[in-house]
């Protein structure tokens, strides 16, 4: 087991007169601010610095938190780190490494202080490599969602995890469906990246939610920094990765897992979650996983009608083995997802009629009472994801790093209108091989750089009706970052070159299409941050991205059930091409208080989108809405803020995004962007117990073209909810648990981003409460 | 070293191993291979009281929702003052070597299904339809009697309503199956 050693503090007040000489000779203005801090608040300024005891290099990326004063803070690639404290007492410091994790320290801190902490950084040089595996995903820029937050949540969707980024926002369609939408972008414009892999199902659908186990993430990132283009130039949105835990950090002679649950009062949802690890052998270790997950819930209740057939079954599980050997690690795992989830029937309408019937209120909600039963429609889901990961430590800071995976992916869907109830409506399958190959190297502290190569290769078919041609796809793409810190500035930069091959095949009056595109583009990013001090930081940001169209929006062809209306694809779309300004700043003008505000622009050149023809499509079925693809000249703006106000057991959050979407070309209003949204969280905590209130309000987006929808957007609503937790620590073992309640007032509401707002509305008052329970398990062996 | 290339080649057998690509997207499915839609309504009218002369309207767009335009579209041409019985066939004629007749299907299904009949204003007066058939407590619209009156023209609308456990006997309720209109003159 790892252990602490404080070896040496000192009293730092010396060093921080010179740092105050220097400050005011910079600035006045500052120097006061500083003073006031310092003479009226008790509070004082903790440095520190993480050190490997072997060689006395420093660590970085330590997670380093003092629960009890509410500090969660990362040591840098320096492996200094830095915090302020408002009161002197006895502080447990709670520092967790990749390698050695769970480590407290106990510490009596009462004024300026300098910690040098040295960790027994094992002598495996191997473990070394698996930080700096961690290092790249806690790049700054980035904002995440932990573990800790995750698990509060237990039992809802991934999308709806993601909600809690600064703008992100989710897309459903009849409350089961949830689909991220990162600053009014969705689909294909945002990359999601599971595991250090990039998702791939069947993205097209507005109704098609990712095929990821939330409940097997450990955090949650919105990544911004020059590592975005690592993945692909397709996040014209933005990048999200969702990662699980790393198998390389159970230990020998435990047995460490968790097993999760929770109860939602609204459809009777139970979520049952476990996992299980642990690592045999010395020499040559070997390193375990299981996990796996379940997930029922029946039809769900507004404030005043059941909404019939909205059930959903998920069932998940997957395994990892790891092993070490000198210089390289090898990392396999096998995940698999299954999901069937009813699709609400009143929303499954036959055509124009039926939509203008259903709008008018003319049919009455189908409320056939609770079932957890789910017909028809439905759909189910099948995604199995291989992946084998290598990584092999060239020698001190510089790494290579090979992932090779295979993504299985399946989707039916059924539909209503059926004489025979055999098959499927739509049956797709599509395989995705990928391999990615990364080197990284320090070439000093504070002077990164990473390369890669990416290789993809896709084929998607299809049985059943057509909707989507077969394809197959092809990418490769070569990648270049480099990061370097000069004094108070941060200069990073990345640079990508894509290929994309389509071939698309389909029969149009048996004769076989064989269509084929070609794409070439380059994606690339400048950042540079400015730190005046660890109170006033700003980021400037230019990202051009692209991405190629893809097979829905060239060859489709025929009726999209559930949006009832025709589509069909324009063969001669072009690249879509996004230029990206951002700014970004940081500011704590009060030590109780700070402010994180984001500003962006962005053009959007050939913005593929779906707009409705003048005429409908006369068919054996009546009337239908026709919608076809074409090209507009997208612009965004958007402003989102979080402040934070805490002040002993009492902390306020207050985050808002705003957004606005234009098509330049046709001088309209882009429709489904998210409607400003704020939220206000109060929380007080009192000793082990948090108590935390919730208050979202969301405006009714204005911004619309009245003849452009089936229904004007819906009227803006205000929502209230709360949350209870405590934990319980038991020897090695921790017991967590919450209750929540989400919609507390019972409010009937409607959301713009659910695409069935038409039909229904969103679901009433929710009771969830649920149990976290992480143990670890000392194994007694006999000698 | 040698274990872990035993690992390495133990485990793309496993990557490999695992579901074959089974699907080749250079061989698409064709698209005359859809099953189980109506592409095809047919009526089938009958003087009351002649069961062997028979007049055969069609409606038929074969190629499904969107394509080509529907290749028939029958007009209705019936004797004034004469009472007809009205029999309804679903047809599926996407492909023209298996052509399927779905009528039965509906009819096992009966209880979730309603055809309903919307004559246009013009032939209000002199066009009256009932539905004779029944799924033991609401109607189903599959047969029926059409009693003509003065020479008239106009249209009439045939409306196949889906209505799983929600039928009562209207038909703005449930999804469409069928919504065609046939141009209908009473000579």
């Amino acid at each position: 087991m790892c252990q602490a050693k404080v070896v040496y503090f000192f009293e730092y007040m010396s060093k921080r007169n010179n740092v105050t000489k220097r400050i005011l000779a910079l600035s006045f203005v500052l120097f006061t601010v500083f003073a006031y801090t310092h003479s009226f608040a008790q509070s004082f300024v903790v440095k520190g610095v993480v050190l490997d005891k072997s060689n006395k290099s420093p660590l970085p990326s330590t997670y380093i938190s003092i629960p009890q004063a509410k500090i969660q803070t990362y040591s840098n690639h320096n492996g200094s780190f830095e915090f302020v404290l408002d009161t002197s007492g006895n502080y447990f410091i709670h520092l967790e490494h990749l390698v050695c994790e769970h480590l407290d320290v106990s510490i009596w801190l009462s004024k300026d202080t300098f910690l040098t902490i040295y960790l027994p950084h094992s002598s495996n040089v191997l473990k070394d490599a698996h930080i700096h595996a961690e290092n790249t995903t806690t790049v700054q820029h980035n904002t995440k969602i932990n573990s800790a937050e995750l698990e509060k949540q237990t039992g809802k969707t991934l999308a709806q995890l993601t909600e809690n980024l600064p703008g992100v926002s989710s897309l459903t369609t009849g409350n089961t469906v949830f689909k991220p939408v990162v600053n009014g972008l969705f689909g294909f414009r945002v990359l999601l990246v599971h595991n250090e892999i990039r998702q791939e199902g069947q993205n097209w659908g507005q109704e098609h939610a990712p095929e990821i186990d939330p409940m097997n993430a450990k955090e949650i990132i919105l990544l911004k920094g020059y590592q975005s283009l690592r993945y692909g130039p397709e996040n014209i949105g933005g990048v999200l990765l969702i990662n699980g835990p790393s198998i390389f950090n159970y230990r020998a002679k435990h047995l460490t897992g968790s097993v999760h649950s929770s109860f939602a009062s609204n459809g009777l949802g139970h979520t049952y979650a476990a996992n299980l690890g642990g690592k045999f052998g010395e020499k040559l270790p070997l390193f375990w996983r299981v996990q796996g997950s379940w997930k029922e819930q029946g039809n769900l209740k507004t404030p005043n009608y059941y909404l019939n057939n909205t059930g959903l079954n998920e069932r998940n599980w997957s395994m990892g083995l790891g092993t070490m050997y000198k210089k390289w690690t090898f990392d396999f795992s096998y995940a698999m997802f299954q999901s069937t989830f009813g699709i609400y029937s009143g929303a499954h309408i036959g055509n124009l009629t039926d939509l203008n019937n259903a709008i008018n209120g003319l049919v009455p909600p189908q409320d056939m009472g609770f079932s957890y039963a789910i017909n028809r429609p439905n759909q189910s889901m099948l995604h199995e994801t291989f992946r084998l990961k290598t990584h092999y430590k060239i020698k001190e800071h510089q790494y290579l790093k090979l992932i090779l995976a295979r993504q299985f992916n399946q989707r039916q869907e059924y539909d209503y209108f059926l004489v025979s109830n055999t098959g499927p409506q739509l049956d797709y399958i599509i395989t995705t091989h990928t391999a990615d190959l990364v080197f990284d190297k320090q070439i000093k502290p504070g002077f990164d750089m990473q390369l890669g190569l990416q290789a993809m290769q896709q084929a998607n078919t299809y049985r059943g009706r057509y909707f989507l041609p077969n394809y197959s796809l092809m990418g490769a793409g070569a990648f270049a970052g480099i990061q370097k810190e000069v004094g108070k500035w941060n200069f990073s930069g990345s640079l990508r070159s894509d290929y994309r091959g389509l071939s698309a095949f389909y029969n149009q009056n048996d004769s076989l299409q064989n269509p084929t595109r070609d794409f070439m583009n380059i994606a690339a990013l400048a950042n540079v941050d400015y730190a005046h001090n660890p109170s006033n930081k700003l980021s400037v940001r230019i990202l051009r991205t692209w991405r190629p169209p893809m097979p829905n929006e060239l060859y489709s062809r025929g009726i999209h059930h559930g949006a009832a209306s025709y589509e069909e694809g324009r063969a001669d779309l072009k690249t879509e091409i996004s230029h990206k300004a951002e700014l970004e700043w940081f500011v704590k003008p009060h030590k109780n208080l700070e402010i994180q505000s984001t500003v962006f622009i962005q053009h959007i050149q050939d913005f593929i989108s779906l707009v409705p023809a003048a005429e409908a499509k006369q068919t054996i079925r009546g009337a239908f809405p026709y919608f076809y693809y074409t090209s507009a000249e997208a612009v965004l703006q958007g402003y989102s803020f979080h402040a934070m106000y805490s002040r002993r057991n009492f902390k306020v959050d207050f985050t808002g995004n705003m957004l606005l979407g234009f098509d330049q070309k046709t001088k309209t209003f882009l429709q489904q962007m998210p409607p400003f949204r704020f939220a206000i969280n109060p929380s007080y905590t009192y000793k082990k117990i948090e108590f935390k209130l919730r208050m979202l309000h969301v405006l009714r987006q204005f911004r619309y073209e009245p003849n452009s929808d089936f229904a004007p957007p819906p009227n803006a609503y205000l929502l209230f909810g709360a949350d209870l937790q405590s934990f319980t620590d038991y020897k090695t073992h921790k017991f967590k648990y919450f209750v929540s309640v989400d919609n507390a007032l019972n409010q009937e509401y409607k959301d713009y981003l659910d695409r069935f707002r038409y039909f229904s509305h969103r679901p009433g008052v929710n009771v969830r409460f649920g149990l976290n329970i992480h143990f670890d398990f000392g194994i007694k062996h006999s000698h | 070293m040698k274990k872990i290339i035993y690992t390495l080649v133990f485990l793309s057998f496993v990557v490999a191993g695992c579901k074959k690509d089974k699907d080749k997207p250079n061989t698409p499915p064709s698209d005359t291979d859809e099953h189980g839609f109506i592409t095809t309504v047919q009526t089938i009218f009958k003087e009351a009281g002649n069961d062997n002369d028979s007049l055969v309207f069609t409606f038929s767009d074969t190629d499904g929702p969107g394509g080509l335009p529907p290749q028939i579209r029958d007009t209705i041409r019936l004797q004034n003052n004469t009472s007809y019985t009205l029999q309804i066939r679903l047809l599926d004629r996407s492909n023209p070597d298996k052509p399927e007749d779905l009528t039965a299907d509906f009819l096992k299904d009966a209880a979730n299904h309603l055809m309903c009949f919307y004559p246009s204003e013009a032939l209000e007066s002199d066009l009256k339809i009932y539905i004779t058939d029944s799924d033991g407590k609401l109607p189903i619209g599959l047969q029926s009697t059409w009693q003509t009156g003065v020479t008239a023209q106009g249209k009439v609308k045939f409306v196949l309503k889906h209505q799983p456990g929600i039928k009562n006997g209207n038909c703005d309720l449930g999804a469409t199956d069928v919504d065609i209109e046939f141009v209908t003159e009473i000579e």
